[in-house]
């Protein structure tokens, strides 16, 4: 899952950063509105975490140009400004979910994942796909059988982004953009370690390669 | 006393009715003094010619007749003349009849002049002197009846009057007339100051009298002066909002992020923590308030509401909440925009988080505005109620968890001078909160 953090507190931002990419992010961060907005433009983020008051330009005036070019990447704000009449704007302006600070990271974690199961349209608290269910607390995957499999971060993200988009033709360059940073050494090689291991973890089946094309995600098997 | 119109009027009853007075009683002693001046140099006359009538040189003094004037024979004319001569013999006119004059006889030289009732009730003037004739002392008197003057001058007294009265008051009128076409061209500003008050207009208009304009400049000033504190302490509010969010988020993601199991002192920090959070969220919102009266934006339910709920609904997506929200047709606009935001943000946010599937919202206007947010979940016990119902509990101390909201919406509320009742929803069941503004201003309109 790529993130994209937006926070001009560089200490909040660290921190955050940090725990985001302990729950299997790859987080981008932008200190300012401009690289924000540009960042937002060109990169395929699945989320954006989104301070309003920010330099150089407003928060509101990125989302409301992301909107206005037809972006529609899900954004949640996270503001000290958390009036009702701005928490209005916010959703006014195409905002998907608000969220004021203080808040508890686990609090936003949790945002963030509930609005990427309903990004794909998956609502529910739960995060499941052909028979499996994904703990994204813990990280952790259980089988049809019931048995709990752990996951390393990298097979988590993997895992994650394919259950997101069952029955979906994913090539490995977008496997790698949602499951990588942006300045990360991307080899795609490491897509095909990765699916390999996924592989041996839930059953041959569940991956199939489509040559040329990519992978897909159909379900478990026994 | 506080009419200027009363003030104008009574100061210039007063100034006319001395004026009138002064003028009557002036003008009235001016004529009397005129007619019997006039009347007592007409009797010097007389009397002149009734002296050169007289022979008083036999024992019993006679009149040539053909010298007298006709008047002193008619009964009772009016006109009369005695004649007492030193030695007692009298001889009086023939107008008298039987009466006679209150006369004393008087050295020569003398004179005296009287006001006497005299026959048949008249008011006569008596000019009476003392003369030597032919060797003889006598003294002569002559009279006039004032009466038909006096009539003469009591008309004049009051016609005088009564044209002083119809003066007075046709100066009343056209003086009222003036005064309320004065103030007809201050009705400009009161219509301003109500729109204001409304939220219509931000400042009053300056096409107004000159006396005034320094007034209306001044109080533009000041509300100028206002508007921009209120912006300025929202702005710095705001920022120090932020500015002391940051910190504590940093504190809180900190106290999170150690393992949950790390003993009591670190809970105790980690409620603190949320405790400064609370305090700082109510104060900071309570600080932002604007109030009644001016402000930028005013509150547009049929508008602004769905809005709202559209937020509301995006907050709480994962419950499915089916939130129905009426505007009754006629509910204009109320109070600050961002305050009311707040107000109804607070209730149907607390009723979200406690319904089971509906909320409904009903805004109402009478005679005051009503809102009446009512929701589903298990609502309240009747104790529950009771305390925080009960005047001057403390809402965040009473019942878990319909804490902070619930305080902010109870702030606006009182800062809006209305009233806020909480109920048992009766047709969903749970909380029912119903809060009474009063409209406009501070009352009127």
């Amino acid at each position: 899952m790529r993130l994209l953090l937006v926070e001009d507190d560089h200490l909040l931002a660290g921190s955050l950063q940090k725990e985001l990419e302990r729950q299997g992010f790859a987080v981008d961060l932008a200190v300012n509105g401009v690289d924000a907005q540009y960042l937002g433009e060109v990169e395929p983020y699945d989320v954006v975490v989104l301070d309003l008051g920010l330099p150089q330009r407003p928060g509101l005036e990125v989302l409301s140009n992301w909107r206005g070019q037809g972006n529609r990447v899900p954004v949640i704000i996270l503001t000290a400004r958390d009036a009702w009449h701005e928490r209005v704007d916010g959703f006014k302006t195409g905002a998907d979910d608000y969220l004021g600070k203080p808040f508890h990271a686990e609090e936003l974690v949790a945002r963030i994942q509930a609005l990427m199961r309903r990004s794909h349209d998956m609502p529910g608290p739960l995060l499941g796909a052909g028979g499996l269910e994904l703990d994204e607390e813990r990280q952790q995957v259980r089988l049809p059988g019931g048995e709990l499999l752990d996951l390393t971060g990298t097979e988590f993200r993997l895992l994650r982004y394919f259950m997101l988009n069952p029955g979906r033709i994913l090539s490995k360059t977008r496997l790698t953009e949602h499951v990588y940073e942006q300045d990360f050494d991307r080899d795609s090689n490491l897509i095909e370690v990765y699916v390999r291991r996924l592989r041996d973890k839930l059953g041959k089946g569940c991956i199939e390669t489509r040559r040329g094309q990519g992978y897909l995600f159909v379900a478990a098997k026994e | 006393m506080n009419s200027l119109e009363r003030r104008l009027q009574l100061g210039l009853v007063i100034s006319l009715v001395v004026l009138m007075g002064l003028l009557w009683t002036v003008g009235n002693q001016s004529v009397r003094e005129l007619t019997e001046d006039f009347i007592a140099s007409r009797l010097e006359h007389d009397m002149e010619s009734l002296l050169g009538a007289l022979n008083p040189a036999e024992d019993r003094p006679r009149m040539r007749r053909h010298r007298v004037s006709q008047v002193y024979s008619q009964p009772f004319s009016g006109h009369y003349f005695l004649i007492l001569l030193d030695n007692g013999s009298q001889l009086s006119s023939r107008s008298l009849w039987d009466q006679s004059l209150p006369v004393s006889p008087l050295q020569p030289g003398e004179r005296r002049r009287m006001r006497v009732t005299g026959p048949v009730g008249q008011q006569l003037l008596v000019l009476i002197k003392g003369f030597r004739k032919q060797g003889r002392g006598l003294t002569l008197a002559v009279a006039e009846d004032l009466t038909p003057l006096q009539e003469r001058r009591n008309r004049f007294k009051r016609d005088f009057a009564l044209l002083a009265l119809a003066g007075l008051l046709s100066l009343l009128a056209v003086q009222r007339l003036l005064v309320r076409r004065s103030f007809r061209r201050l009705e400009p500003v009161r219509e301003d100051i109500r729109r204001l008050e409304q939220g219509e207009t931000i400042r009053l208009s300056e096409q107004v009298p000159t006396e005034i304009l320094p007034l209306v400049q001044e109080f533009n000033h000041l509300l100028g002066l206002l508007s921009q504190r209120l912006e300025r302490s929202r702005n710095a509010l705001g920022n120090l909002a932020h500015a002391l969010k940051s910190p504590l988020n940093l504190l809180t993601q900190y106290l999170d992020g150690q393992s949950s199991d790390a003993g009591p002192p670190r809970q105790q920090a980690r409620a603190q923590a949320e405790r400064i959070r609370q305090l700082m969220e109510r104060e900071l919102k309570r600080a932002r308030l604007a109030g009644k009266g001016l402000s930028g934006q005013r509150f547009d339910p049929a508008s602004e509401l769905p809005d709202l709920i559209g937020a509301l609904q995006q907050v709480h997506r994962e419950r499915n909440l089916d939130i129905d929200a009426q505007v009754e047709a006629g509910v204009s606009a109320f109070g600050d925009r961002e305050d009311m935001l707040e107000l109804l943000g607070n209730l149907l946010d607390n009723a979200c988080k406690w319904a089971a599937s509906n909320v409904r919202c009903i805004v109402s206007a009478n005679s005051e505005i009503q809102v009446r947010v009512e929701d589903d979940g298990s609502g309240l016990s009747d104790q529950e109620l009771e305390r925080m119902t009960r005047r001057g509990t403390r809402l965040d101390e009473t019942v878990e968890g319909h804490g902070l909201g619930l305080a902010i919406a109870k702030d606006i509320v009182k800062l809006y001078g209305g009233e806020m009742q909480f109920g048992r929803s009766s047709q969903l069941g749970g909380l029912e909160v119903c809060v009474h503004l009063p409209r406009g201003g501070g009352g009127t309109g």
